[in-house]
């Protein structure tokens, strides 16, 4: 940079080779599309529960993998407007992940309150939270990946959302494959350790996405 | 202002041209200028002295000094005679420079001259 000449020269010759970048919601909709096949893998190779079919009848789970596929949809359309220095001027549907946890927290809490009497708790604990964490890291490098050839100015919102997104990935993925009926077991190895990786999602956006 | 401009030219390929402008570089460039103030004060932090490092001259005593009564009595004693009855009468009789002036004789401008002459030697021969 200390050359003036030289880097006027640079950025002159980089105009000829500018590639537009495409609309975030065409981004967000190819990131779904991915998950969503890497989703479908996962299960093929996992298996899924036992009489998913069954179990999708009941009102409240349901309701859960409803609002979980809320947050998966929303969390990947904001992740993708996060990616670009305005948002694309849509900062409305950037914050849509919020409506969408707000959404999750209440069903949850309807879930809970419909568990009576309480299914049984099962006997392995961090070991979902481990498995959520193992699924969800490819997604997560993929789209930490994808999102640095962009020129985000909310990086670690950016690396949140991403995170969050990916974890959904896993959380989806581990509800359509755990034989459990625990919703305290859901919240406490399920879907709390997701603030976790959310804040490690907006350290490692500081780090990563700054450009 | 030249880093914004490097920014605008390298994230060119996300700016949208049916979308007004601009909001697009005001938040480049906030999140430059952001970078710039964080580097800046970040800087300043990292070359602000740390108190530990200090700490030792702090401990030094500020009030205390080498020089005692005795070497100053022992100075002034060293000194021509009429510097040292000069100094003698105004700072230990605690005459004025007119009084000390009528005292031996001698104009009240030439008793301050003698002073001033004789505290620059005594500085001298303290400070060494």
């Amino acid at each position: 940079m200390s050359n003036i000449d030289e880097l006027i020269n640079k950025l002159a010759q980089d105009t000829a080779a500018v590639k537009r970048a495409p609309h975030p919601f065409l981004l967000g909709i190819e990131w779904m599309g991915g998950a969503l096949s890497y989703l479908a893998v996962s299960l093929m190779l996992s298996g899924t529960r036992h009489a998913l079919w069954l179990k999708v009848h009941d009102f409240w789970f349901a309701a859960e993998l409803a609002a979980l596929v809320g947050i998966f949809i929303s969390t990947s359309l904001s992740a993708a407007l996060l990616s670009y220095p305005d948002l694309h001027q849509k900062r409305r549907i950037a914050f849509a992940p919020v409506a969408a946890f707000a959404l999750f927290v209440l069903v949850m809490f309807f879930a809970w309150r419909a568990d009576s009497p309480p299914a049984p708790l099962p006997v392995h604990s961090f070991e979902c939270t481990l498995s959520i964490t193992l699924l969800s890291l490819l997604p997560a490098a993929w789209t930490f990946y994808v999102m640095r050839k962009f020129a985000s100015t909310h990086t670690h919102w950016a690396g949140g959302i991403a995170f969050l997104f990916a974890f959904s990935i896993g959380a989806l993925w581990l509800r359509l494959y755990e034989q459990n009926d625990s919703i305290m077991h859901v919240i406490q190895w399920h879907y709390l350790p997701m603030i976790g990786f959310g804040i490690i999602g907006m350290w490692l956006g500081k780090k990563i996405l700054n450009w | 202002m030249q880093e914004i401009l490097i920014s605008i030219h390298k994230a060119r390929h996300t700016y949208d041209g049916n979308r007004p402008y601009k909001p697009w570089v005001y938040a480049i460039a906030k999140f430059r200028l952001q970078d710039h103030l964080r580097a800046h004060y970040s800087d300043q932090l990292h070359h602000a002295d740390d108190l530990s490092e200090i700490e030792e001259f702090l401990h030094a005593p500020v009030t205390e000094s080498a020089i005692s009564y005795e070497s100053i009595s022992g100075e002034v004693q060293k000194l021509p005679e009429k510097q040292a009855t000069i100094l003698r009468l105004m700072h230990q009789d605690g005459y004025t420079a007119k009084e000390v002036a009528e005292k031996i004789g001698m104009k009240e401008s030439a008793v301050k001259v003698a002073a001033h002459r004789a505290y620059q030697v005594l500085k001298e021969n303290l400070e060494r």
